[in-house]
């Protein structure tokens, strides 16, 4: 009963006319960042964090979670109409949902793709409103110790599914951890690693200006060279569909019914785990729906499920991701991640307490995103052609702009000139970085959980009184420690399996 | 030759890296490590700089493993533009002012992408001109005002 007593404060929280406007706004913004190739959903939430600084947390938190969910929808239109995801979530939706545009069916591909992605969220906020809480419970009972485990399991289990090579992953962690480290110690207040003729090194290094750099400003870079090698053709838009074309048949509609309630499930579940999940099940319901359909061979042609499945799964994915978020304080991707820089900078820690200690955020979050989803659903599909449109807008137009929004939000999170440095280098190398095969998001999770890991490292060490065995006799921590164990020796056990069954 | 590029970037970034984790881990040695009970200051700086440089390591020796090649011709030279635009910002910023400095950036930036002259200037004029409004006028973040003063 409690729970719908909390969701129903979320709800006065969530439709206060200034939280209302939020919620819009992240929608459109949203829509429009899925929509223009180039910036993703990452990219948009780190130029538009200082933006935030000036408004209430709550707030702020329902701005920044609308343009999350918001771009999975926009992903679509452009897939669809175009053939140019917007974000790497709506890749998948290409294979189909242009084929169905060049066929006519742009409308039924586009209605179905917002159907499926409205319950899909609907269905994540509720799995939200009844797990988090949940977990946040058990966590409360969490000590030093087994912050200490999870900020390691944590740091340990994103490179292995990020995708690449798995050193790759695991240098940019430690390059994370070690910019967290510059400036006071957290436990004994020793001034580290900041020379004397950098002085504003001593306050540390601010998340934000590095994520905006790593997200944003070498995004810019990309999208230059791109515009260039190009030579300036924009993309050819078909044609956009009227809102009377837009509904589906019945045949559609059934065809569409059992992978929307697949997509929805599995994106869920993958959402929970660590990684880019909104990505990932996108791949595997497509991989899905392929097996199980009695048409296999209309995949790639046009089938409807091809797209039904996949954008379901992204939304609930979505979805999915901010429970470990809201009720652990732990971010497993780089735009969870980027939600609790969003958190942290208004002074609110993250952790299992949140939800108790800040409930008009948590569930004014939740309430929300049940608003945000219909007025996506609302929104989306009248608009759909102004937002095609939206697509043409070129990366000449739109790169100097999105450098001109990461330098001010940068300038105005300290008033100074050092976050501007930190911005520019950290594009500059995030440039490099891409160029090298390096994926970032593991580095902006160093940066969020390493001053975690290390205070509960010190906090452990006293607890235990030095003896680092006692974690072996604590059940979560051995649970955890374990789990370590099991994601460190698989690549070597797969390596292993591989080599005998060449052998064999 | 793309092989070759793939692997320069991929082995700069490493060699980089592993410099990085050098100083580091001197850094660490000169602080303490502390106790079993009361790990030090040392601790978590050290642990991870090995790690990166042991990755370092590996990248160097694993070569070019998902690098993609660095732009050629026009492209190259527009990154290169670009990043020294940008990376000669925070140098005019004190100088210049915010509203000179950031107009000539994205002036010069749009310009470098090809778009027209009178349009790049005017995309600036107007996009610093709002972003002063706002966040200097009605935010009150105060920008730096340079020789000039705004």
């Amino acid at each position: 009963m409690s729970v719908w007593n909390d969701l129903l404060f979320g709800f006065s929280v969530a439709l206060l006319p200034i939280n209302l406007l939020a919620a819009a706004s992240g929608a459109v913004i949203g829509t429009i960042v899925g929509v223009l190739p180039g910036l993703g959903p990452a990219g948009a939430i780190a130029v538009l964090l200082p933006i935030t600084f000036g408004i209430d947390p709550s707030t702020a938190l329902v701005l920044l979670a609308g343009i999350y969910y918001g771009s999975m929808y926009g992903g679509s239109i452009t897939s669809i109409l175009v053939k140019v995801p917007g974000e790497a979530a709506s890749v998948v939706t290409t294979l189909d949902g242009y084929q169905m545009a060049r066929q006519g069916r742009a409308g039924p591909a586009l209605a179905i793709a917002a159907i499926g992605s409205w319950v899909a969220g609907t269905f994540g906020v509720i799995g939200i409103t009844f797990l988090a809480p949940m977990l946040a419970k058990a966590a409360l009972t969490f000590g030093p110790p087994e912050y200490l485990c999870l900020a390691a399991l944590a740091l340990l289990l994103l490179p292995q599914v990020t995708g690449g090579a798995i050193w790759k992953s695991y240098a940019l962690v430690a390059v994370g951890v070690l910019i967290a480290t510059i400036g006071q110690d957290p436990t004994g207040g020793l001034i580290r690693f900041a020379p004397d003729f950098i002085p504003p090194l001593r306050q540390g290094i601010d998340f934000v200006p590095v994520v905006m750099g790593l997200y944003g400003v070498a995004e810019v870079l990309r999208s230059a060279e791109e515009w260039i090698m190009s030579s300036g053709r924009p993309e050819h838009v078909t044609s956009t569909p009227k809102l009377a074309q837009l509904w589906p048949s019945r045949e559609d509609l059934k065809r569409s019914a059992a992978p929307i309630g697949r997509g929805t499930v599995l994106g869920f579940l993958i959402g929970l785990l660590p990684g880019p999940g909104n990505i990932i099940s996108t791949y595997i319901s497509y991989g899905l729906e392929k097996k199980l359909s009695k048409h296999p061979e209309e995949f790639g042609k046009g089938a409807i499920e091809g797209v039904a499945g996949p954008e379901s799964a992204n939304n609930s994915a979505t979805a999915g991701q901010l429970i470990p978020l809201l009720a652990l304080g732990i971010p497993f991707s780089s735009i969870t991640g980027l939600l609790l820089g969003g958190i942290m900078i208004h002074g609110i820690v993250p952790g299992p307490r949140l939800i108790v200690d800040h409930p008009h955020l948590f569930w004014g979050l939740i309430a929300s995103m049940y608003i945000g989803n219909v007025m996506l659903l609302i929104l989306n599909l009248p608009m759909v052609g102004l937002f095609a449109k939206l697509s043409l807008l070129t990366p000449r137009l739109l790169t100097p702009l999105v450098l001109l929004f990461c330098i001010v939000g940068a300038f105005s999170i300290n008033n100074s000139l050092m976050d501007v440095w930190v911005l520019i280098l950290s594009g500059c190398v995030g440039y490099l970085l891409q160029k090298a095969g390096y994926e970032p998001a593991p580095l902006v999770l160093g940066m969020i959980v390493g001053p975690m890991l290390e205070a509960s490292l010190t906090q452990t060490g006293l607890i235990i009184e030095g003896n680092w065995l006692q974690l072996f006799s604590r059940p979560l921590t051995a649970i955890m420690l374990a789990l370590m164990i099991a994601v460190l020796l698989w690549p070597i056990f797969t390596r292993a399996h591989n080599r005998s069954k060449k052998l064999a | 030759m793309k092989l070759w590029q793939q692997r320069s970037v991929s082995n700069l970034v490493a060699l980089v890296q592993l410099i990085v984790a050098c100083a580091f881990m001197a850094g660490a040695t000169q602080m303490s490590f502390g106790s079993l009970q009361k790990p030090g200051p040392a601790v978590t700086p050290f642990i991870f700089a090995l790690i990166l440089a042991v990755c370092s390591i590996v990248a160097l020796l694993k070569g070019p493993q998902d690098a993609e090649p660095m732009p050629q011709g026009e492209a190259r030279r527009t990154v290169i533009v670009v990043s020294a635009l940008a990376l000669s910002y925070p140098i005019a910023l004190p100088w210049l002012g915010f509203s000179i400095s950031t107009v000539l950036l994205v002036g010069l930036v749009a310009y470098s992408l090809k778009m027209a002259r009178q349009q790049a200037i005017l995309l600036a004029v107007v996009s610093v001109g709002i972003s002063y409004l706002i966040f200097h006028l009605l935010l009150g973040v105060p920008f730096p005002g340079g020789l000039v003063g705004f």
